[in-house]
């Protein structure tokens, strides 16, 4: 097995290069955009690509067996790099395509959520573009699997351990009372490492998708109020209806302050973290996902729900 | 689901068929309907009221008090509302004790037909409903660092000073788990319903139905297979009496027990405890448990103590000088008096006593708060930010006194009483009901209970040297019953017994004589405690779904069994 992991340099896919080489050295390459040193001093193969460049992909499938496709970007980055990857993949002779999609195309639907489950129809644009490189991966001729993880957490996750974590410091966050009763669908980035490789190996899971979450979640107060514990944001913060309203108003300018930032080109100008009414309804969100298609097929071991709130909170005290 | 039945049409003349048919959401109700969510059991939960409060419903509640000055008005202290007095209630929160379950010989009456732990090992989930964060009572065990000590180096052995009492947000369970109840398919929540009557099948021990009302004027009925009774100690005793088309004195009441007993609370504050080590070594004041829950000592007798005096249970706390006395010398106190008429009726009535307002003692009360501007200022602006602004409420007011000397605020068990009753009026409400009527009565235990933990402490602190408590024994009658009967606790008028003989229920709270029809809440508690009684009540309303979860009743065998 020879895997192409493209999007290396992400969140998810460095992990997963890692992974990999510690797995079976050599097995894998990373393809990414600039060489990394700490690749380059594991010894890892790595191939300067750019999927959106389709002239850069036949050099770097050449002799690749499989390819993760954990690139991340705007919505329309997503849909092209996936376009480019899977035509490159089928002239290169790509034996399994794994792709990395995400539960937001369910979008705001509520419920127990299987794997067959239809796609929401109230999905925003980064949902829209998840199901657009989905249908493009199941039509495409190659053998294929779909990984749609939850909110990953753990380890170098900004927006589900930095974020929230940071909030819970300023007491932005904590005790929700009624609007924190939703199920907080959660997966430890390492879980979703262990997916990604058991998509690689197992032949049952050819021509499925998947969705990884936590097969038992807490409602997201009971994570808030654990997560706050562990990391010392005590006595935890019960927030009062007008916060709520304060934040919501707050995030206005926020976001604008952010699209000003980025179209400046200063990406490194440290902004306060929003908590958007998208992100306040999250937390009443009543979704379950069905975890039986994974038990079964996929069978990886998931993080108990204790270690990977330990394991994220090492790494969030870690990088403060 | 919800329905508001006063708009609802088509409800006239209606019955609404169920399984589980609850009557009353307030913590009991709610915290039982909330345990049927995922099952297949069809609960309706009905609410005699709206989500929020409204006037009209609330007079429903109104009824006669034989005596004004030892009672509160009947819509006081209770909201007639989805969610239940837990709209105004205080959020004081900590278990029943042993003793409280044992047979006391020296307390007639007092008998439970279920044991302490029968209804604590609810108090892990009842904490969780309640939200007074993890179920740990102990000063020992609740806070990570250990929790300031009371008085340092105090160690009666005649009080527990480890006893805690935590507090909720306050929460409204309304508001609070509405929500979830709004959202389950198999939980139908009627609001503005008034159950007027309940029914039994013709000549059977089987409950057919509860008659509903509304102020619109529909009338319509709820079948079900069980009935649940969960509208607190008045509301409950006055529907059982007014049910009277089968039972000529009222369902359950066929030996004269049902109103009986109707307990509150001995409550009250007196005395003045002076301590002579520095002050930073004395503290009366609230810390927070991790979850952000505030923790507070009391002075707990111990049951040693109480068995050896013959005496019910009682719990003491450090508190500040009396309000209405300008003697204190503290400007915020004295601005709390002054700002009287903007207090609810139920706070200020424990803050201000009965004393009426002169020209004089406002002025001198005006006096206090002009000489310490900035700690008036400072304590606003303080109980602004952590009590009025606060979703997790600062509990109570908390002020040092300048010199080291305390009040106490004494909360004691109020032991049973035949005489102390709830009974029908002969005024009607709007459905031509008849109004509850209150003649709460007290015994001489419930003094000399006070009389003798005082004593005991009084010894205490002149053993330890610390400090002192003086106090007038004659004075005991007026501070207790200044207010009358503690408001907001209604307990004991459909108690819990081993025989139709001793209870108007039985230990799984099935009214004796029928075959489907509980109580829930604290009318089915046969003693009152020292502790404020909403833990466990949501505690007895979890050990009733577990009880009605255990086995469902066929009816074609009940049927069969009574022909």
């Amino acid at each position: 097995m020879t895997v192409l992991v493209a999007g290396a340099s992400g969140f998810v896919g460095s992990r997963v290069v890692a992974a990999l080489q510690a797995r079976e050295p050599g097995s894998v390459r990373a393809g990414l955009r600039r060489t990394r040193p700490d690749f380059t001093r594991d010894g890892i193969h790595q191939c300067v690509m750019d999927a959106a460049d389709p002239a850069t992909l036949p050099s770097a499938l050449a002799g690749v067996t499989h390819v993760v496709n954990a690139i991340m970007g705007s919505p329309a980055a997503m849909v092209e790099t996936t376009k480019n990857l899977l035509e490159a993949a089928k002239i290169a002779g790509v034996t399994r395509f794994v792709h990395l999609s995400s539960i937001a195309v369910f979008g705001g639907q509520e419920g127990l959520i299987r794997d067959d489950s239809p796609y929401g129809t109230d999905v925003d644009a980064y949902g829209a573009a998840k199901i657009e490189c989905e249908k493009l991966v199941k039509a495409s001729g190659l053998e294929w699997v779909i990984l749609r993880p939850a909110l990953i957490h753990g380890a170098g996750s900004d927006p589900w351990t930095g974020r929230i974590g940071r909030l819970l410091k300023q007491g932005r966050l904590g005790d929700l009372a009624e609007r924190g009763d939703g199920l907080c669908n959660l997966v430890l980035v390492e879980d979703v490492v262990a997916a990604i490789l058991a998509a690689l190996d197992r032949p049952e899971a050819a021509g499925q998708a998947f969705n990884l979450a936590d097969p038992d979640p807490v409602t997201w107060n009971r994570f808030l109020m654990d997560f706050a514990r562990e990391i010392g944001a005590t006595p935890v913060h019960r927030l009062p209806g007008w916060q709520w309203k304060v934040e919501k108003l707050g995030a206005i300018p926020l976001k604008v302050l952010a699209i000003i930032r980025d179209k400046a080109k200063l990406k490194r100008l440290p902004l306060p973290d929003a908590v958007t009414p998208s992100f306040a309804r999250l937390f009443a969100q009543q979704v379950q996902y069905d975890p039986a298609g994974v038990d079964h097929r996929l069978g990886f071991s998931r993080t108990p729900y204790d270690e990977g709130l330990k394991r994220a909170t090492r790494w969030f005290a870690g990088h403060r | 689901m919800f329905e508001d039945c006063a708009t609802a049409s088509g409800l006239g003349g209606s019955t609404l068929r169920t399984t589980l048919c609850i009557v009353g959401a307030g913590p009991a109700g709610i915290s039982l309907a909330l345990q049927f969510i995922g099952t297949k059991t069809d609960v309706v939960l009905v609410a005699g009221g709206a989500l929020d409060h409204e006037t009209r419903t609330q007079q429903l509640y109104a009824g006669e008090v034989a005596d004004e000055a030892m009672h509160s008005p009947l819509t006081e202290y209770r909201h007639r509302q989805f969610g239940g007095s837990s709209a105004t209630w205080g959020g004081r929160c900590m278990p029943f004790d042993p003793i409280d379950f044992e047979a006391r010989p020296w307390i007639e009456g007092a008998r439970w037909p279920i044991a302490h732990e029968d209804i604590a090992r609810f108090y892990p989930a009842a904490s969780a409903l309640a939200e007074i964060g993890d179920p740990v009572f102990d000063a020992r065990e609740a806070i990570a660092d250990g929790m300031r000590e009371m008085a340092k180096g105090f160690a009666p052995k005649a009080f527990d000073l480890d006893r805690l009492e935590r507090f909720s947000a306050p929460t409204n369970f309304g508001r609070r788990y509405g929500e979830r109840l709004r959202r389950a398919p198999n939980i139908r929540v009627l609001l503005n319903a008034h159950a007027v009557e309940i029914e039994r099948e013709a000549g059977s021990a089987r409950i057919g139905r509860v008659k509903l009302r509304t102020l619109e004027g529909a009338e319509f009925s709820v079948a079900a297979e069980r009935f649940v009774i969960a509208t607190g100690g008045i509301e409950t005793a006055r529907l059982l009496l007014a049910s009277r088309k089968d039972d000529a004195t009222g369902i359950g009441n066929a030996r004269d027990l049902v109103g009986r007993n109707y307990l509150c609370h001995i409550a009250g504050t007196m005395g003045r405890l002076t301590f002579t080590r520095p002050a930073a070594e004395i503290f009366h004041g609230y810390e927070r448990a991790w979850d952000g829950t505030y923790c507070r000592r009391r002075m707990a007798l111990r049951s040693e103590v109480q068995r050896e005096k013959g005496i019910a249970n009682i719990v003491m706390r450090l508190h500040h000088p009396r309000l209405p006395d300008p003697a204190h010398g503290r400007g915020i106190l004295s601005a709390i008096f002054l700002a009287k008429p903007f207090i609810s009726y139920e706070y200020s009535k424990r803050l201000h006593g009965g004393d009426a307002m002169s020209a004089g003692l406002v002025l001198r009360h005006a006096w206090n708060v002009l000489r310490e501007p900035f700690g008036t200022a400072g304590f606003l602006a303080n109980w602004a930010r952590r009590r009025t602004l606060a979703a997790r409420k600062f509990p109570s007011l908390i002020v040092a006194p300048r010199n080291n000397s305390f009040s106490l605020d004494i909360h004691a068990e109020q032991v049973p009483n035949p005489e102390s009753r709830v009974t029908l009026a002969s005024a009607r409400d709007p459905f031509g009901q008849p109004q509850a009527r209150v003649d709460w009565r007290y015994r001489p235990l419930d003094l000399e209970t006070v009389r003798v933990a005082l004593h005991a402490l009084k010894d205490e602190l002149a053993r330890w040297g610390g400090g002192s408590l003086e106090f007038d024994e004659a004075e005991i009658p007026d501070a207790m019953l200044r207010e009358g009967a503690y408001g907001g606790h209604h307990i004991g008028t459909a108690r819990m017994g081993r025989s139709p003989e001793e209870g108007v229920v039985d230990a799984d709270c099935k009214v004796f004589g029928t075959e489907n029809l509980y109580l829930a809440g604290s009318a089915t508690f046969p003693t009152s405690s020292q502790a404020n009684p909403t833990l466990t009540i949501v505690a007895s309303a979890l050990r009733l779904a577990e009880h009605l979860q255990s086995r469902r009743e066929s009816p074609a065998v009940q049927t069969g069994r009574a022909a």
